[in-house]
């Protein structure tokens, strides 16, 4: 992780000159509302829930005796935020506070640490939060948290909120017989994206510079 | 006369066994159903769920016994095969098997489906047509509640409804989720058809099960008891006498005179050993531990079949961002399909292909990127929004055909936890499915030229779907085939296979429904006998 990238984009996204700090409370003493705090102000939430917090400060102390060290670092200098211009707090951050930050944020936002198996009974993960987890907060107003929709049945036929659908033909929601009919034969390929799924380039705009593409294309101008 | 502990010992308590015991219970029959691992209620594993940090592997919130290992126990399937391919599959130990697990596609194979080597020339036929299987796959259809729309030509060709059906589905179909008619509105003027994909969540309440609410966690368990899972029909067996007996792990089948199979020993996790005898013995283990049984048992196998022709749909799998708002993860976790390739010419080459369209909220997959590039705040809440609108994942089910050098056996030295031999498995891909690839790339450019897609994950490396078939095959020359048409063991004629793995084509499609109506028409089999 760059440094620099990761703090303009904490000031960009103005989280740390967002941290309310007033005086000695800034920075409490104890390492557990300590740890609460500065975890409210690298997410930017207020409403933490202090016992998720509590639990995350012991699983991330117990990964890494150093942690209440490096916290306690980390949050003595996001404490002098307010005191700084925020591109002095550019060179106040170590490369190790970044880290420290990012170990802090990232299992508020997935709700473990450590990395899930996916095919393998064991692996190093650990629980911290379902309910909690805060990488499903921006998208709550269109998909569940999967286990619970709340919803009813049948709700996902409509546009979702926020979209505007493109034209679509009237009868595009039926099944069977009364959906639209495919065109009878497959189109074929262009070159640019068959590049792209042979994994040779991510983008169109790659895929186009890509010498063998550039050519194709050219004959077929 | 001869004293039997039951009329039948049904090994294994999944959908096919438990299926298969419950029509037998219905019939008057005295059934055993032994199962290798425990008995787990619903909330419990939902509950486990919720509070497991790998939500994104479907056996964890499930028992991994010692005596009853799952497929993602450590060492358990030690697997061997091709450099650029490692075989993984997934599977429970739990009174009703791995449907406790899956997604619940509920597909009928097409009657070309039956006759690859009569139609195209390769792989092998059945011994049976698709009509002689109909009546039980309405059945079937009718047991676990199959969602359909009838009117479809589901083998891909925008012609008439196809495959013929006795009666209609028993399910209307659940609304179009808002992606599916996106992909149905730019790649149908592209050529494809994409079509409604039957599953057994259901659309309507129905047998004292609530409609599907869109809960988006079928795999690794619906919440809410909409979707079919095997446990159901335990449940339905038990209720009518059934003796379920839990933590009771087959491993050997007893012989007896004139071939028959006098007996099957079960193993307790005290290590304490049980003898049980019946008239019958139905294997309904899994499509892996079926033939590890059977070989252990040294029965079965004159063929030398047993544990061969293993089949996966084994394919490849594209992950882009939309530049346009799709917004997986609304509704099930799977709806529709694409299913042009299913039954082509090109059958006769390769592959045939059917493309499946995932709809999992995605937050989980996208947010641990954004993070490692330093996103936070407001801008990561953004981002973790955008992406996920966008995101789209297709794999194809692709078609292979059986080998008898792609097998499972017992470990030569490997033990678990109960002393029984662990699995050891030798997958290799053929040019047959690998062949498929250039048809599988054009497709893929399409969609992502539709989209005008920003590559995540290029479908360059091989994926198992965890469909096993061919593992104790099906056919009508005792020298080639464990099976016959009835699913009874060429060798032993009180032995019968309920399992997937009788299949001796794969086609493109889950193989469970197919499981199930085999397991039927072997029940009624049964109670006609005995």
């Amino acid at each position: 992780m760059n440094r620099r990238h990761f703090l303009r984009l904490m000031l960009a996204s103005g989280i740390i000159i967002s941290v309310p700090v007033t005086g000695s409370l800034a920075t409490p003493a104890d390492s557990e509302n300590r740890f609460h705090w500065v975890s409210q102000a690298l997410t930017g939430r207020q409403q933490l829930d202090p016992a998720i917090s509590q639990r995350l400060y012991a699983l991330l102390t117990r990964q890494n005796p150093l942690f209440p060290q490096r916290l306690a670092q980390l949050a003595e200098r996001l404490s002098r935020v307010e005191a700084r211009p925020p591109e002095a707090l550019l060179a106040a951050l170590s490369e190790e506070d970044v880290d420290t930050a990012l170990a802090i944020i990232t299992p508020w936002y997935l709700g473990y640490t450590g990395n899930p198996a996916t095919t393998r009974a064991t692996d190093d993960a650990q629980f911290v939060s379902f309910l909690s987890a805060l990488m499903y907060e921006p998208t709550a107003d269109i998909t569940p948290r999967p286990s619970y929709s709340q919803r009813g049945s049948d709700y996902w036929q409509a546009v979702p909120d926020g979209v505007t659908a493109p034209p679509m033909p009237a009868n595009i929601h039926a099944w069977g017989k009364a959906s639209p009919r495919a065109a009878s034969s497959v189109t074929a390929p262009q070159p640019a994206w068959l590049a792209m799924v042979e994994g040779r380039a991510r983008t169109h705009a790659e895929a186009l510079h890509l010498p063998d593409v550039a050519e194709a294309t050219h004959d077929a101008l | 006369m001869t004293h039997y502990d039951a009329d039948v010992v049904i090994i294994g308590s999944g959908a096919l066994g438990a299926n298969a015991a419950y029509q037998l219970a219905k019939a008057g029959k005295s059934v055993i159903m032994l199962e290798a691992g425990p008995y787990i209620p619903r909330w419990k594993v939902v509950d486990n769920y919720r509070n497991s940090a790998s939500k994104r592997n479907w056996c964890a919130p499930y028992p991994n016994l010692p005596w009853a290992p799952n497929s993602y126990s450590d060492g358990y399937i030690e697997a061997q095969g091709d450099e650029d391919f490692q075989y993984v599959t997934s599977f429970l130990k739990v009174a009703g098997g791995s449907t406790r697990h899956w997604a619940s596609a509920c597909w009928r194979l097409l009657p070309n489906d039956f006759k690859l080597k009569s139609v195209y020339g390769v792989g092998r036929d059945w011994p049976i047509a698709y009509e002689d299987l109909e009546p039980w796959y309405l059945r079937a259809e009718r047991e676990v509640g199959v969602v359909g729309c009838a009117e479809e030509d589901q083998s891909g060709q925008g012609r008439d409804a196809w495959p013929p059906r006795s009666a209609p589905y028993p399910l209307p179909p659940e609304a179009k989720p808002y992606m599916v008619q996106r992909m149905q509105a730019k790649l149908g003027p592209l050529g494809y058809q994409v079509i409604h994909e039957p599953h057994a969540r259901v659309s309507r309440p129905y047998d004292g099960r609530p409609a599907c609410a869109g809960n988006n966690n079928c795999e690794p368990v619906c919440p809410i008891g909409a979707m079919y899972s095997g446990d159901m029909h335990v449940d339905k067996a038990v209720a009518l006498g059934v003796d379920l007996r839990t933590e009771s792990v087959a491993w050997k089948l007893e012989k007896g005179a004139k071939n028959r199979i006098v007996a099957v020993h079960y193993r307790r996790p005290d290590g304490r050993d049980v003898r049980l005898s019946a008239k019958a013995f139905v294997v309904a283990a899994h499509g892996l531990e079926s033939p590890k049984l059977l070989l252990m048992s040294e029965v079965a196998n004159s063929s030398d079949q047993v544990g061969r022709n293993l089949m996966d749909h084994t394919g490849l799998s594209m992950t882009f961002l939309a530049d346009e708002p799709l917004w997986t993860g609304r509704g099930s976790v799977q709806h529709g399909s694409i299913a042009t390739r299913r039954d082509e010419p090109s059958r006769a080459q390769h592959s045939a292909i059917r493309y499946s369209l995932r709809n999992l909220v995605p937050n989980s997959d996208v947010t641990p990127a954004l993070l490692k590039q330093g996103l936070a705040g407001r801008e990561l809440d953004a981002a973790i929004r955008d992406r996920a609108s966008r995101i789209m994942n297709i794999s194809t089910m692709s078609e292979t055909l059986p080998s008898p050098t792609n097998r499972v056996i017992p470990h030569p030295t490997r033990r678990d936890g109960a002393g029984l031999p662990t699995l050891q498995v030798n997958y290799q891909l053929d040019s047959y499915v690998r062949g498929m690839r250039p048809q599988a790339y054009r497709d893929f450019a399409n969609f992502l030229m539709a989209f005008n897609g920003e590559m995540v994950e290029a479908p360059t490396g091989w994926r198992n779907q965890y469909h096993i078939m061919g593992t104790t095959i099906m056919g009508d020359d005792p020298r080639d085939s464990v099976v016959d048409a009835h699913c009874r063991s060429w060798d032993h004629a009180n032995l019968f296979i309920a399992s997937t793995g009788v299949m001796p084509t794969s086609a493109t499609v889950n193989p469970t429904l197919t499981g199930i109506a085999l397991a039927l028409r072997l029940a009624d089999t049964l109670i006609r006998e005995l």
